[in-house]
């Protein structure tokens, strides 16, 4: 490689890598200021850009091909400028949109759709200069590819340490001068003073914006700004860390009782809050002193207390420390505390300077997925705690695409498995209407307990919150004598004991809207379970390790039966995450398809050629993404930790993609070469949807640096054989129909977004296996697309 | 010739519509509450009489009587008329009562009071939205409403006690205090839910020192519409 090489190829690689890191940074910066979901939407709809880039490419290849000396680096700049430019730009008071808003039409559809173009031009420019670059240098093209690969995984794992130290709207400004320097750096003909004068322009404005950019305005209806409205609210502490942006607001208005007694007639105190990326996580809780009282006393959430002081007591996503500190309460030999968010429990020791929950001697921490810990520990306890499950007000479905793990039947069973005798597991949960947590909970105890739930399951609730007791050996008289006492003492109603659940509903102090509740638990219990769940309207069978969408409830197919049945426009509001995926979905297949459709209005194609090329690396693009999706979800249990699992997946599929890319380069690109190469990827895909859960799980308890080890090995090879069937095709197209390259990248970008979005569905539908088993036959198919003789 | 014409016929709208503010108010009653379960004649009396569209932020002034709540800016919404007049008719206000409401938004729920019972109070955190209440209130005739600027949670100790709190928010607690400040068979009235959607409304009565709570429905969602700042 000479110096000119070295300097194309590093440009290429800090272009991609950038990219990549923009693309993570602003899907953070949005979900801080709006929700995830339409983050992911607006991110998706630019990245869409990629696509575009593609298509402009194809329209106008010879003249970018003629002027591509100066249009790359002029590309790379300009990606910087809108880089830096973008995101600022969509948080000015005219442009800013409302998630909330957008519901209700007017002017912030059309905001939407600005915030969408701004930030779809750095993907644009950014694409553009990639795929000129592949087409102007398509012999080098393995080479080429690697570099892309390996500056993109560099990229993923770059934007995770600047989360650590920056604010999270600083971050796709700064990444703007990676380009800026892959443009500056990327080998030019002759001094064009035009370059370097746009490039001097475009670092003073990023350095222009980043000092001059304010902290942009969350919605109006987060959880945060409502707490820094209220009287004296201040907010105390931020932080940022790669888990997400952390801060502490404080208000003498700032009060937290769930699951209260309406008998409970005290003061309750104020306390600070923690709000993670805008959203609410817990209130924050002093390590009680020996004379202090819990307000937990009078809650619900006691019901597991009374029967006994457990010993032995493992808390699941400790959190704010909360459920800690009610349990420190009661005198325990030893708790376990499992958080896979090490970034809050740093903060809240930091702001409480030590003196937490989690600081009792008494407690130890785990930091770790809940079902990962449960996965790797052989302790047993005598109480495992849940936090509670929903939202308070009813769900608005927003975190339906969440994967909870420590909610699926398997974590249950391994729960049920880690319980002393008389062990018990606690869980409460919101009421919610229509019911869904609750019968969720139901479905999964009685699958857990295989139908014989009755003698060992209590459930109380009071206005708005239920708690379920399910205790491993049956519940004695004297307990459901005592649970009766305690829910009379404190005004709570009873809706589960051995002694027999009531076939009529048990209303004794709080009344519900109609007794749909009380028949779903009756046959729910009964023997017309499968009837009554297949007839209900929303799912609620226990959510599994292939799927772990415990808060996913929407049936597609019944949506306008559930809009009947509720009132018409009251759907998007109690399902929204999945909705806005499946909208997402349509309008991003939408947009692809006209992009991937222009150029073939605009070039008389060659049929078979261009149906080939379609083909092939729709399939690649699709397929790509579907592989690294499902090999995040399977290492996040692995890990017990998203982070390490992104960074560990990401990054590592793309390093070693990028080697098979550069191996390619020895390769002949043959139809026999891309068969066997598929036919390989396919076979190492079905290798792993068959052992890769059973072996990772056999290997949970490994040290950490041994798991990384193994994470790569099991990830290398299929990453490797996935790097080379992309620049094989472009290799292939340039022998065949070398016009068509630029389409080539065009499609792919485009089906890499599309594939993103679906991936989320088919994971919901059919499970992460299902998506793998057809990313194995979509690459089975590539192999063998009939090419060109 | 012709944009003179559409000119003269858009303020023709514009002044119809102004004029008829009264006409669309009766048309609410009539389709959005009487259609539905509001009977209470009171109520239906007082829904009528109050101007909606002097509560509502100007930009939405041509959505007041829609059968939706609307923003009226700092992440709070006017409650649409229905759930207006419904919370109003569960309490059963008689004119001698005293009511307290917590969260006095723009102040329309406490204007509809005001036309049926002889002493309001209302409690609103919000700085802003506390000032704007009480100019609307004191402009429109309701200056016998009292309004406070506070953390409603603690009520209103020095006028309790109350017949009737209509809290316009719901906590996922019942303050302490406003039970403690209601009557011995008094009610609470509470809203649960979103700012989107309300899903069901709270019934709180006291019975001596027992309490008792009641879900009144299921989900009546109505969708918000233009923001307003």
């Amino acid at each position: 490689m000479n110096g000119t090489s070295c300097r194309r190829n590093t440009a290429l690689g800090l272009l991609s890598g950038a990219i990549i890191a923009c693309q993570i940074a602003l899907m953070n910066a949005f979900s801080l200021i709006q929700w995830d979901h339409f983050a992911s939407m607006i991110i998706s709809l630019a990245l869409l850009g990629f696509g575009a880039g593609g298509t402009v490419l194809t329209l106008f290849k010879r003249w970018l091909t003629d002027h591509q000396a100066f249009m790359i680096p002029l590309l790379m700049i300009l990606c910087a400028f809108s880089m830096a430019l973008a995101y600022p730009l969509s948080q000015t008071e005219l442009i800013r949109f409302d998630s909330y808003l957008l519901l209700t039409g007017g002017t912030h559809i059309l905001r939407f759709v600005i915030t969408a173009l701004l930030l779809f031009l750095p993907f644009f420019l950014g694409g553009l200069a990639i795929g000129l670059l592949f087409t102007v240098r398509v012999k080098s093209i393995s080479t080429l590819y690697a570099f892309n690969m390996t500056g993109s995984g560099i990229g993923g794992i770059l934007v995770l340490l600047l989360f650590s130290r920056f604010e999270p709207h600083h971050i796709p400004i700064l990444l703007a001068l990676i380009p800026l320097a892959a443009g500056l750096i990327y080998p030019k003909k002759r001094a064009w003073q035009l370059l370097y004068a746009a490039g001097g322009f475009t670092l003073l404005t990023i350095l222009l914006v980043l000092f001059s950019f304010p902290e942009p305005f969350p919605s109006q209806f987060k959880g945060i700004r409502s707490a820094l409205r209220l009287p004296e609210a201040q907010c105390v502490y931020k932080k940022p860390t790669p888990y997400g942006f952390l801060q502490i607001v404080k208000s003498p208005a700032l009060r937290y009782a769930p699951g209260l007694s309406l008998q409970y007639r005290d003061s309750i105190p104020s306390r600070p809050v923690l709000f993670s990326n805008g959203h609410q996580r817990g209130p924050l809780t002093e390590l009680p002193t020996k004379n202090s009282h819990h307000l937990y006393e009078w809650s619900t959430l006691k019901l597991p207390y009374t029967l006994r002081n457990p010993e032995k007591i493992l808390i699941l996503h400790a959190g704010t420390g909360d459920l800690i500190s009610h349990a420190l309460f009661h005198h325990p030999k030893e708790i376990t505390a499992c958080e896979s968010n090490e970034g809050i429990l740093l903060a809240i020791n930091e702001f409480y300077q030590d003196n937490t929950p989690y600081t009792s001697p008494l407690v130890n921490v785990e930091i770790s997925d809940a079902y990962t810990y449960l996965l790797t520990t052989k302790k047993t306890y005598d109480l495992i705690q849940l936090p509670i499950l929903g939202t308070f007000g009813g769900t608005s479905g927003l975190d339906a695409l969440e994967e909870h793990y420590s909610l699926t039947l398997e974590a249950f069973e391994s729960m049920w498995r880690r319980l002393e005798p008389d062990g018990m597991i606690s869980v409460s949960t919101w009421m919610d209407y229509p019911s869904r947590y609750p019968l969720r909970i139901l479905t999964t105890f009685k699958e857990l307990t295989h139908g014989n739930l009755s003698s060992h399951l209590a459930a109380i609730r009071n206005w708005n919150m239920i708690t379920f007791l399910l205790k491993k050996s049956p519940l004695n008289p004297g307990e459901v004598q005592t649970i009766k006492t305690f829910s009379d003492s404190l005004d709570f109603d009873v809706v589960l004991l051995p002694t027999g659940h009531k076939s009529a509903p048990s209303y004794t102090h709080h009344q519900l809207q109609d007794s749909s509740f009380f028949h779903a638990i009756e046959a729910i219990l009964g023997h017309d379970e499968d009837t009554f769940t297949k007839e209900y309207p929303f799912r609620i069978q226990p959510a599994r390790e292939n799927r772990p969408y415990f808060s996913q409830f929407l049936k597609p197919g019944r949506i306008h039966e559930i809009m009947d049945y509720l009132s018409r426009d009251a759907l998007p509001f109690l399902e929204l995450g999945y909705l806005i995926l499946i909208l997402t979905f349509i309008v991003v297949t939408l947009i692809a398809i006209f992009l991937i459709m222009v150029p073939l209005i605009f070039h008389q194609p060659d049929v078979y050629h261009s149906k080939w090329t379609l083909l092939y690396f729709s399939g690649l693009g699709l397929a790509f993404m579907f592989v690294e999706i499902v090999l995040i979800q399977r290492f996040i249990l692995f890990f017990g930790n998203p982070l390490y699992a992104a960074s560990a997946v990401i990054s590592g599929i793309l390093i070693f993609s990028g080697a098979g890319s550069y191996f390619s380069t020895h390769l002949e690109s043959s139809r026999q070469t891309i068969r066997h190469v598929c036919a390989g990827i396919s076979g190492l895909l079905l290798l792993l949807i068959l052992g890769l859960t059973p072996f990772l799980k056999a290997t949970i308890h490994y040290p950490f640096v041994l798991k990384i080890f193994i994470s790569l090995l099991c990830i290398g090879p299929v990453a490797f054989l996935m790097g080379i069937p992309f620049p094989l095709g472009i290799k292939r197209l340039n022998q065949t129909n070398p016009v068509d390259i630029s389409w080539a990248w065009g499609i792919n970008g485009c089906l890499s977004v599309i594939s993103s979005v679906l991936a989320a569905i088919l994971a919901v539908e059919i499970g992460f296996m299902g998506v793998m088993i057809i990313a194995a036959m979509i690459y089975l198919g590539v192999g063998s697309v009939q090419t060109h003789p | 010739m012709k944009i003179r014409i559409l000119f003269c016929f858009l303020m023709c709208q514009i002044f119809l519509f102004g004029e008829d503010y009264n006409k669309v108010r009766e048309e609410m009653v009539r389709y959005q509450l009487e259609s539905r379960d509001i009977q209470n004649k009171t109520v239906l009396r007082a829904m009528k009489k109050v101007p909606r569209h002097r509560f509502v932020p100007d930009k939405q002034k041509h959505h007041a009587y829609d059968d939706r709540p609307l923003p009226i800016g700092y992440g709070q919404t006017i409650s649409q008329p229905y759930i207006v007049a419904y919370m109003t008719q569960v309490i059963d206000p008689k004119p001698e009562y005293r009511v307290l409401e917590i969260g006095t938004g723009s102040g329309y729920q406490a204007a509809v009071l005001a036309e049926i019972v002889d002493s309001v109070f209302t409690i609103e955190i919000v700085k802003e939205l506390a000032d704007r209440a009480r100019s609307n209130l004191e402009e429109n005739g309701y200056s016998k409403v009292v309004v406070r600027h506070g953390d409603g949670y603690f009520g209103w100790e020095s006028k309790a006690p109350f017949d009737a709190i209509v809290v316009t928010a719901a906590a996922e607690h019942i303050p302490p205090p406003l039970i403690k400040q209601l009557k011995p068979d008094g009610k609470m009235i509470i809203p649960v839910g979103s700012p989107f959607m309300i899903q069901s409304l709270m019934l709180v009565e006291k019975k001596g020192e027992s309490v008792r709570t009641t879900s009144l429905f299921p989900v009546r969602f109505v969708p918000l519409t233009r923001e307003t700042r």
